[in-house]
């Protein structure tokens, strides 16, 4: 653990031994109750930290998000078990939504199968063009990027069946949308 | 200020009818007051997909994640109130909470915490009403239960017989509440919005 004591949000900070990208906070909530804002502990990404106060995943909310691969969290509310999730892929919107609509109707499926109860089970797409407007004598031209940039979210809640299932449930409608 | 806390179980379309009763305040207002309504928004994950929509639909959106306004984050959401009144004082500030929230503690928070007066409306889906009252029984009750109006929905999903029963079950966890029933997917009559907003 970094010893160093932080004063965060949007002060410089020189001291070298840290990116500011890899900071936990600024404008973000956080309702660990472990800490006070103002003054915060920092570990770098790799760092092995066993002060106790905090799971690595619930920070870094900066922390880079692969391409291709679903990040899911759950986490019990009573008897809820509430499932966030992630994915960014680059391709074909079309493919994408067709696979992510598969998921998410073999999501619901698979947790009536097992008995349990759909609260929601919700998600939605952010898709991102890329144009390219150059000139270098008269006209513009323009370039399309070949793939679309699609940010997936998830959010799902369900009862009576386990957090693992739910959890794994989730990963794997995101992965559907992966073509 | 006036606050309407917008209740309901997951999936009862309570973004949908948001929307909707929203324009409606909208569209009549006849206060100078610029900023008509304002959206506080929890969700119980940690990422938020209506937040996005009601943004889309053109609305001014707060957000709460990763708690309930009713429990985990009931301090955050009085703070969150407070601050709204303070730097924009809306003419309406709905709460839209979690599908698992318990209304009637976050009114009483806000009461209790700053002093803030609060409505409440909680929205049931009709056509899930049967699978789901006996299981999430206690949960049901327990929206209902202190609420101003309970708005029906989905009732074009069902035959009237069973929005019947579903009535009868409300007024067993509330005798006072005022009931509507509609189709929050097409237009609502005034009157609805009007009764949930108490004007």
């Amino acid at each position: 653990m970094s010893e160093h004591i932080h004063h965060h949000h949007d002060e410089h900070c020189d001291c070298g031994c840290h990116d500011h990208h890899e900071h936990h906070h600024h404008d973000e909530h956080c309702d660990c109750g472990c800490h006070d804002h103002h003054e915060h502990h920092h570990h770098e990404h790799d760092e092995n930290c066993d002060c106790g106060c905090h799971d690595h995943d619930h920070h870094h909310h900066g922390e880079e998000k692969l391409p291709g691969v679903a990040y899911t969290k759950v986490r019990l509310h009573d008897d809820a078990k509430v499932v966030s999730g992630s994915l960014t892929v680059f391709g074909d919107y079309e493919k994408v939504r067709a696979g992510l609509n598969r998921g998410l109707t073999e999501f619901a499926a698979a947790v009536t199968e097992k008995g349990g109860i759909i609260g929601h089970i919700k998600a939605s797409a952010e898709v991102k063009n890329v144009e390219m407007f150059s000139v270098t004598d008269v006209d513009v031209m323009i370039k399309t990027a070949p793939e679309q940039e699609i940010n997936i979210i998830l959010a799902a809640i369900v009862f009576f069946v386990s957090e693992e299932e739910a959890e794994q449930l989730g990963k794997k409608a995101l992965e559907s949308a992966i073509c | 200020m006036n606050v309407l806390i917008f209740g309901g179980f997951l999936g009862s379309g309570k973004t949908t009818a948001l929307m909707q009763m929203a324009r409606y305040i909208v569209e009549t207002s006849v206060s100078d007051n610029p900023n008509k309504v304002m959206i506080l928004e929890n969700e119980i994950g940690e990422v938020g997909i209506d937040d996005a929509f009601l943004r889309g639909g053109g609305f001014r959106v707060d957000n709460l994640f990763a708690g309930c306004a009713c429990c985990t984050v009931s301090g955050e959401l009085v703070t969150a109130a407070i601050r709204i009144r303070k730097e924009y004082d809306p003419e309406w500030l709905i709460i839209e909470t979690t599908g698992l929230a318990y209304p009637a503690k976050i009114q009483q928070n806000l009461k209790e915490a700053a002093n803030i007066p609060s409505r409440i409306a909680v929205l049931i889906d009709a056509s899930r009403w049967a699978r789901l009252h006996i299981p999430m029984e206690g949960l049901f009750a327990g929206q209902i239960y202190g609420s101003d109006a309970v708005v029906i929905n989905k009732v074009d999903l069902v035959e009237a017989s069973v929005v019947d029963t579903v009535a009868s079950d409300v007024r067993e966890y509330d005798a006072d509440t005022q009931i509507f029933r509609v189709s929050a997917l097409d237009p609502v009559n005034a009157e609805v919005w009007k009764g949930v907003l108490g004007i």
